[in-house]
């Protein structure tokens, strides 16, 4: 809704946006955790990934890997460790047992720090189809794909959806409760002017928990920030602690979803 | 004096000492008494000089007229409505009726009974005349203990060079020392470093809730259906509540009695045209004005903007009759609108409108009446076509005023009153917009509260050198029932989580349900007001004030600067309503004999109970607030300097406030850890200098010249202190798949670029043939003539072809010519 304001203020006027060169100030280094676990509805779910990364300035373009660390996440029962991939910072496993509401607790020791995050697997419905049709935007036909599933009732649902496709570079990622839709039919859509017949258009569909909703709200603000109606920038706090030293906590979050994942071709 | 009360037999009594001693104190209590009220009770019998002051070819009735009886130098001004009243003992006087603008008026009179005595004031531009206004001016506006407050001539703002050529009353007043704006695309404007919604703007005694359109670029204001402008920064007298930093009090032109006329002007963005005249001659009249913008039909012209439109109107009605000499009723009504439709797929409308009626009475030459019965609205509209949704949210309120004003001496006034607003909060309502849609209709706890007052103020000239204004309003807000009201676990609406370190919406333990006129919660407030002055000679004063004031309902905004959506939330159960104390002091120097004048005032303000969002907080369908706002406190303080020449073909003023303004916002439970680690922040409004100059050149009949130079420092903002990166599908491999987040730190640490442009207008004035009723203008201007992209926002994000991270900067006005042709038929 802001991004429309502020879309509405650059096209009235003679405004412009220009790229600036703008130093900024480095703050401390921290340990990002960023543990993905995604079961694909479907398959067994055994092949995981945790990357871990530190934190660095604003501009760099490299990302500082984070070797050598001890990552194991547990359930109930079992204990799976995740193994690095040479020194890519890149932790595999491929004996994960996912289950849906189980509660698993990630741990990890890096540098003679423990850290550590809890948290459920969530499940996902299913898209029950996907439909192609034409949007009417400032006088231009644009391709709009829809794909359509229909909300659980009478359940808090909390979903995010990353649409990734040749088109452009950038993936498209959105996040949304059912609050006003629970029980109906509803769809996950995306539009883009540089959609072609022959284009892929691919939507991931993960079912996540309330706090993960409320973590990505918050993060997906920090990078569409935009205009003067933007909602002023905030620290996004996961939900990994550090048991040596709480006053450093890492960044990231620990997830577990049902993630169901629809190819398509653009007609 | 003394001599009547000190006949007293038991002065004469000397062994009954503590007697004696108690009777000293009561004789000297009596006296002390006298002094302070009684200088007005005299021997002499009194007479009351009153009546209205009219503009004479119009009718219409003006406001501030100096009425000065210059050899006993004392004064008073006509009020909102034209009146003035003074009592003075019997005598032959001297009255001068002076005005800016305007012709003084000399008259002698021979006071042996109370008489009306009305003036009729005829225009005039000459230097003569100007400065014996300013000294007659001088004399009261000296010696009154009122301060802070800036009266700004609607023909002063006319001459302004503006952006794209339209007047803006809010742009103009943003010159003014202590006053500021959030900067471009900011709505509304920041006096001595209060929020928005802290500012009680009135138009004709009718609450407005925005004093924009297009998110601030333009106001509201029709200047031309504008007859007076005033600004009270502090020093707010008893008669204003329930907003605490600020009040602009505007009244409309009441329209001509005499001749009908059509005023108006064509510019770029918008046009405007207005029609007053007599209903019958000298009895009553009527004014219409409306005022237009046509961008839309610009945006036509491109084929890729074809399908959207932009546009804001306005529409100020106003009938005005004069029942019989001490009986006026006035009717009023405003509405606005900014509407934007985008391709369809987004449509938005929002506004204000007002309705008011309003009766003078004169209960007495001396005590004068009014009684306003109001009616206001602001709402929102919404059109999501994406997503199938209609959204509508607002509030209304019905009013009451009734506010007396009694001259009791020519030493003594006393005003008083009493009034209550009814409000309807609507924070929104939702219904699907079309068949297919995904939406539930749903409705948001609508809101419901009362707001009484009463006041009384006392204005009292203690001496040739001391007045003193002292005054208390007890203001009172019943929160009422109709609605639900959740109750929390611990009784917390906002929780800590501290493994998280976030604050999050508190657990829902249960809810009550309060019926319709069944009070949730009420709060009171005593106001003091208190003002003196000291008036060292004719051209040197000395003033302080304080006030304390209550705002009990708040407008809950996390964007930079209020966007229309933002939601006016009342207190209650779970929020407390905003305190202000605000002390200020200042120094008043006129010299050249009134060609220059110079204040300074240096003032200090702390607000209890500031609400600031969390980290995090979203407002849209927002149900429970109470969940997403912390209250913390803020504090404002700073110095303002204006050195103005106030006569000459070259006229203008500088202004310069050097200030500061922070909040703060604790942790309430233990662990938690507040806003900023509950440590101040600034506030998003803190400007640390402002400087505003603004000149006018007169050429010659034809030609006339402005220029303005704005400076301020750049606002406080929160910038990246590094990056991370995630990647949700877990493909990292693909560089497209890899999300960088910026990291940031402490709230409002760091200050954009400053701000600054110098805008300049030239008005071309034909010859007007005498003959002819036609008269005309041109207004050339050029906005930003050094074309410097301020900086409105600056952004990070990463590049959506290259995905490196970037800066950005969003600047709206660039160099901006513009022309507006104004008639008068």
């Amino acid at each position: 809704m802001r991004t429309l304001y502020y879309f509405i203020a650059l096209l009235a006027f003679t405004s412009c946006e220009d790229v600036i060169d703008l130093p900024l100030e480095e703050g401390p280094k921290r340990l990002v955790i960023d543990a993905n676990i995604n079961w694909e509805k479907g398959t067994l779910g055994n092949e995981q990934v945790i990357r871990l990364t530190e934190t660095v300035g604003f501009y760099e373009q490299d990302i500082p890997v984070v070797s050598n660390a001890i990552v194991t996440i547990s359930d109930s029962s079992k204990d799976y460790v995740f193994v690095e991939d040479g020194t890519t910072g890149i932790y595999r496993t491929t004996s994960f047992e996912p289950q849906i509401d189980e509660t698993y607790t990630l741990t990890i020791e890096y540098n003679g720090e423990t850290f550590n995050a809890t948290e459920s697997l969530k499940s996902v419905t299913d898209i029950t189809s996907v439909e192609q049709s034409f949007q009417n935007i400032f006088g231009e036909e644009v391709i709009r794909v829809d794909f359509n599933y229909t909300d659980p009732a009478d359940e808090e649902n909390y979903y995010v959806s990353v649409f990734s496709s040749d088109a452009y570079l950038l993936n498209f990622t959105r996040t949304w409760s059912d609050e006003f839709i629970d029980g109906n039919d509803d769809s996950v859509f995306e539009i883009d002017e540089n959609f072609e017949p022959g284009n892929t258009l691919t939507l991931r569909f993960f079912g996540v928990s309330e706090q993960y909703h409320n973590y990505t709200e918050l993060l997906l603000q920090q990078i569409e920030s935009g205009g003067p109606f933007a909602t002023p920038p905030a620290a996004v706090k996961g939900n990994c602690i550090n048991l040596t030293n709480p006053d450093s906590k890492p960044l990231g979050y620990f997830r577990l979803s049902e993630v169901v994942t629809t190819p398509y071709v653009i007609q | 004096m003394l001599n009547k009360t000190t006949s007293n037999g038991l002065l004469s009594v000397p062994l009954l000492s503590t007697v004696k001693q108690k009777k000293m104190r009561l004789k000297k209590i009596i006296i002390l008494f006298l002094i302070l009220f009684g200088s007005s009770v005299s021997a002499q019998e009194t007479y009351t000089v009153s009546g209205v002051v009219k503009e004479k070819s119009s009718g219409e009735t003006l406001i501030g007229v100096a009425i000065i009886f210059k050899e006993q130098q004392k004064g008073t001004t006509t009020n909102g409505y034209g009146f003035y009243s003074i009592t003075l003992p019997a005598g032959e006087y001297t009255i001068d009726v002076s005005y800016l603008g305007y012709k003084t008026i000399q008259k002698t009179i021979r006071l042996g009974s109370s008489s009306k005595h009305n003036f009729d004031l005829e225009f005039s531009s000459e230097e003569i005349e100007e400065v014996v206004v300013k000294s007659n001016n001088n004399i009261i506006s000296l010696k009154k203990p009122e301060m802070s407050v800036h009266k700004v001539a609607v023909s002063t703002i006319k001459e302004m060079p503006v952006v794209l050529g339209e007047v803006d009353i809010i742009k103009s007043i943003q010159l003014l020392p202590g006053v500021t704006s959030a900067g471009e695309g900011a709505s509304g404007f920041n006096v001595r470093g209060g929020a928005e919604d802290q500012n009680l703007i009135l138009l004709d005694e009718a609450t407005l809730y925005s004093s924009s359109h297009f998110f601030g670029f333009f106001s509201i204001f029709n200047a031309d259906a504008i007859k007076d402008i005033k600004l009270y920064k502090g020093g707010i007298p008893a008669k204003y509540g329930g907003r605490v930093a600020s009040v602009l009090d505007i009244h409309q032109k009441d329209g001509n009695k005499q001749e009908h006329h059509l005023t108006g002007g064509i510019g770029l963005i918008s046009s405007r045209l207005m029609a007053e005249g007599p209903i019958e001659k000298g009895k009553s009249s009527y004014l219409v004005a409306g005022r237009g913008s046509y961008a839309h039909l610009f945006l036509k012209l491109n084929p890729e903007t074809k399908s959207n439109s932009l546009s804001f109107y306005d529409l100020n009605a106003k009938l005005n009759f004069d029942l019989d000499d001490n009986n006026h009723l006035y009717f009023s009504g405003y509405f606005g609108r900014d509407a934007f439709n985008i391709g369809n797929l987004f449509v938005n409308s929002y506004g204000n409108s007002t309705f008011n009626l309003r009766w003078n009475h004169l209960y007495s030459d001396k005590l004068f009446s009014n009684l306003s019965l109001i009616y206001s609205e602001y709402n929102y509209f919404l059109n999501l076509d994406f997503i199938g949704m209609d959204w509508v949210s607002g509030i209304k309120n019905f009013q009451f005023k009734y506010d007396f004003k009694n001259y009791v001496s020519d030493n003594f006034s006393l005003s008083y009153g009493l009034g209550a607003i009814q409000y309807h909060f609507n924070p929104g309502e939702i219904t699907p917009s079309k068949e297919n849609s995904a939406v539930n209709p749903g409705k948001l706890e609508q809101k419901y509260a009362i707001e009484p007052a009463v006041y009384i103020e006392a204005e009292q000239t203690l001496n040739d050198k001391f007045s003193v204004n002292y005054g208390l309003r007890v203001s009172s807000f019943y929160r009422m029932g109709g609605q639900n009201i959740y109750s929390y676990e611990n009784d917390e609406p906002i929780t800590f989580n501290e493994t998280f370190g976030i604050y999050e919406e508190g657990t829902v333990s249960g809810s009550t349900y309060y019926k319709k006129g069944e009070v949730i919660k009420d709060f009171y407030g005593l106001e003091p007001r208190f003002a003196i002055s000291y008036k060292a000679n004719a051209s040197n004063a000395f003033k302080l004030n304080y006030n304390r004031l209550y705002q009990y309902i708040h407008l809950i905004s996390n964007t930079v600067s209020a966007a229309p959506l933002d939601v006016w939330a009342p207190s209650g159960s779970f929020i407390e309503p905003q305190i202000l104390d605000q002390y200020a002091a200042g120094y008043y120097h006129n010299f050249e004999d009134g060609v220059y004048s110079l204040e300074t005032e240096v003032y200090y303000k702390d607000i209890q109970n500031r609400l600031d969002y969390r980290d995090g907080a979203d407002l849209i369908a927002e149900d429970q607030i109470e969940t997403i706002v912390l209250p913390g406190k803020s504090r404002s303080y700073g110095l303002e300097l204006s050195l103005k020449k106030n006569k000459g073909n070259f006229k203008g003023w500088i202004s310069y406030t050097l200030s500061n303004t922070e909040q703060q916002v604790k942790g309430s439970t233990p662990g938690a850890t507040g806003i900023n680690n509950g440590a101040w922040y600034k506030a998003a409004y803190h400007k640390l200098h402002d400087i505003s100059i603004t000149t006018s050149y007169l050429l010659s009949e034809s030609w006339k010249f402005g220029a303005n130079f704005v400076y301020q420092s750049g606002k406080p903002t929160t910038y990246p202190t590094g990056q991370f990166t995630t990647n949700i599908g877990g493909n990292y491999n693909d560089p497209g798949d890899n999300i960088s987040v910026p990291i940031y730190g402490n709230r409002n640490q760091f200050n954009m670029p400053s701000y600054h442009h110098v805008d300049i207008a030239a008005t071309f004035t034909p010859k007007q043939d005498p003959k002819r009723r036609w008269r005309s203008e041109w207004v050339f201007s050029v906005y930003n003539l050094y074309n410097r992209r301020n900086a409105a926002s600056i952004n990070f994000r990463q590049n959506e072809e290259t995905g490196a991270n970037e800066a950005v900067k969003t600047s709206i006005f660039g160099v901006t010519p513009s022309f507006t042709y104004n008639f008068k038929f």
